[in-house]
């Protein structure tokens, strides 16, 4: 669901907003069991490091998208009761003493998923099921890649760094049409077969599982916007520049490199009228 | 094969010669005509018209009055010569008005690198004595234009343009003056005239993350790609004029080079761009010819900075590590 913007520029309106009323949760009428299904369909992974005050939500969100339905917490540096929390909310969780490092629960919570669905979502993320389905449906009726259709701000004339690599990437993968949504962003859902395709090691580096997706002609596209970028918790910064923003514009160049390794010097670009051999 | 030898044995002898008589290039524009075939009965058909031929005289004799009416914008002796290279695809109408500004900068010389011209963009042209001439019958590109008129220029400043868009010398002057400080490459600046991000127009993103990957993101969307913008000697002969007909990747040689490149001047290109086929709309051939420009420039600058020593795969996920940890101890 699309709240529609009532002006294209309103100042101060986050100081000026109580309470985030994006989201309106939908009550399924049975509530569903606080245990993993045997045979799940949909495993949700989620990632979680010093989350206790939001994981149970997290996971009672996680419950409803289907089920049949699995949770995998990948627990991992965290000094809190997050593990013990999603432990009691029926969550098989996998404990790493020490961080795994950026995106890599990801891989980790791929490697033990059994669904034929995987859903990707994050411990810091309160997201009500209704909002989560989506991603579900897309892959269930054929999608490969059911990406969040987030962009981040596009505003501004000059876009944070990152922005402008994932809108580089799919410029370069012939993929345009996707602007800035990307495998970087959660919630997303992939299917079985994509994990096969790519390895559940690729996903912690998710722009070059991205690219990679596109070029190996997955079926990926942008299902449902989930507005993460006003969801997310602020972050240490070191003197306003977040370091985690290099290891990210790293993996985005590296995506870039093998799509150009792939496809060709030109990226599959031709050269028009261009006669290069008129200059010697 | 034939015709484009004599072209560019046109373009040599009246190259530096700016008293070439009117006699001598009526007689090459005729055999010309006599070679150039199917797109000549087309230029012969349009002369034919009275309307046009009327227009097209009364503009000729207007701008030779005007010219010697308007002031000069002479660059300063002492810091070089300079030579204005002008890449034109059937520019007819804005060739003479856009000549006459560039004579007021009082250059060196003038290379006019024609290309693929059906109409009477030639003829146009020689009427300024002072220009060198380039008539390629195909279309050859106009980044392969300027490629050209580079090799043969001689200054030691460079001004590159387009004929399609008539340049106040006013403005053109910043980028002449910008070389004849020191800046090496120095750039036509667009980024006050950029929509948001989110309605920006795929070669404008590219330029934006070229910049960015060079470290260069002070530049913004300024480009190579975009004329005009002025090279020293210098310059040209680190980045290669032949590597000018992919001007991302000669941006990126400049840069990675260790030149001095610099925003000059803003000119907006975007209002004054002649819409034609081909370069309007989504996804047209300019923006994939751009793209793909792009594309050979990343190739390029990721292979010098795999060379220059890259993160491996071990490190690179201790890195990651450590960033986890440190973020979550808040």
């Amino acid at each position: 669901m699309k709240r529609k913007r009532t002006s294209a520029r309103r100042p101060g309106r986050r100081a000026a907003r109580t309470r985030r009323t994006m989201i309106v949760p939908v009550r399924p009428a049975v509530p569903p069991p606080a245990v993993n299904h045997p045979e799940p369909y949909v495993s949700v992974i989620i990632p979680a490091m010093n989350e206790a005050t939001t994981i149970a939500a997290v996971i009672a969100g996680a419950r409803g998208v289907h089920s049949r339905c699995e949770v995998i917490v990948i627990v991992n540096g965290s000094a809190d009761r997050t593990a013990d929390i999603a432990r009691s909310s029926g969550a098989n969780v996998i404990m790493y003493e020490q961080p795994l490092g950026h995106d890599v629960g990801r891989s980790v919570g791929a490697a033990a998923a059994k669904g034929e669905i995987l859903l990707f979502t994050d411990g810091d993320l309160v997201i009500p099921a209704s909002q989560l389905r989506p991603f579900v449906t897309a892959v269930s009726s054929g999608a490969d890649i059911a990406l969040n259709d987030y962009s981040g701000p596009v505003r501004s004339r000059f876009p944070h760094p990152v922005v402008l690599s994932k809108h580089a990437l799919n410029l370069l993968l012939g993929r345009p049409d996707l602007k800035g949504c990307s495998l970087t962003a959660v919630p997303h859902a992939i299917n079985r077969r994509t994990l096969n395709v790519l390895g559940s090691g690729l996903l912690s580096r998710p722009p070059l599982a991205h690219a990679q997706a596109v070029l190996d002609g997955l079926l990926v596209t942008a299902v449902h916007n989930v507005p993460v970028g006003k969801m997310n918790a602020a972050r240490r910064k070191m003197s306003g520049n977040d370091p985690l923003q290099q290891v990210i514009l790293t993996d985005h160049l590296d995506a870039v490199a093998m799509v150009l390794e792939r496809r060709g010097g030109r990226a599959g670009f031709g050269d028009g009228t261009r006669r290069r051999e008129i200059v010697r | 094969m034939m015709e484009q030898r004599e072209v560019s044995v046109s373009g040599h002898t009246s190259s530096g010669r700016p008293a070439a008589g009117s006699g001598s290039s009526k007689g090459r524009a005729a055999r010309r005509r006599a070679v150039r075939g199917p797109a000549a009965k087309r230029s012969a058909r349009r002369r034919s018209r009275p309307a046009a031929a009327a227009r097209g005289l009364s503009r000729s004799k207007r701008q030779r009055k005007s010219a010697s009416g308007q002031a000069a914008l002479p660059f300063p002796a002492g810091q070089g010569s300079l030579s204005v290279i002008i890449s034109a695809r059937n520019e007819e109408q804005t060739l003479p008005k856009l000549l006459e500004q560039v004579m007021r900068l009082k250059p060196q010389e003038i290379i006019v690198v024609l290309n693929g011209c059906s109409d009477r963009s030639f003829q146009r042209t020689r009427l300024c004595r002072q220009a060198t001439v380039i008539y390629i019958p195909e279309s050859a590109g106009h980044d392969v234009g300027r490629s050209v008129g580079a090799k043969l220029s001689r200054g030691d400043l460079l001004l590159f343009l387009d004929g399609d868009m008539v340049i106040p010398a006013g403005q053109l002057f910043s980028f002449v003056e910008a070389a004849g400080r020191g800046v090496d490459v120095a750039l036509n600046d667009l980024d006050p005239l950029l929509p948001p991000f989110g309605l920006s127009d795929a070669v404008t993103r590219c330029k934006l993350y070229l910049n960015q990957v060079l470290g260069r993101s002070d530049l913004g969307a300024s480009s190579m790609t975009a004329v005009p913008h002025a090279l020293s000697r210098r310059a040209l002969e680190q980045i290669g004029y032949r590597e000018l007909m992919v001007p991302p990747k000669a941006l990126a040689l400049s840069i990675m080079g260790g030149l001095r490149v610099e925003k000059a001047g803003m000119v907006n290109v975007i209002k004054h761009n002649r819409l034609r086929q081909g370069n309007t709309g989504a996804g047209n051939a300019m923006e994939q010819l751009i793209a793909g420009d792009h594309a050979e420039a990343l190739v390029w600058v990721i292979a010098q900075q795999r060379t220059r020593g890259q993160l491996s795969v071990e490190s690179l996920l201790e890195h990651r590590r450590q960033i986890a940890a440190w973020r979550n101890a808040l």
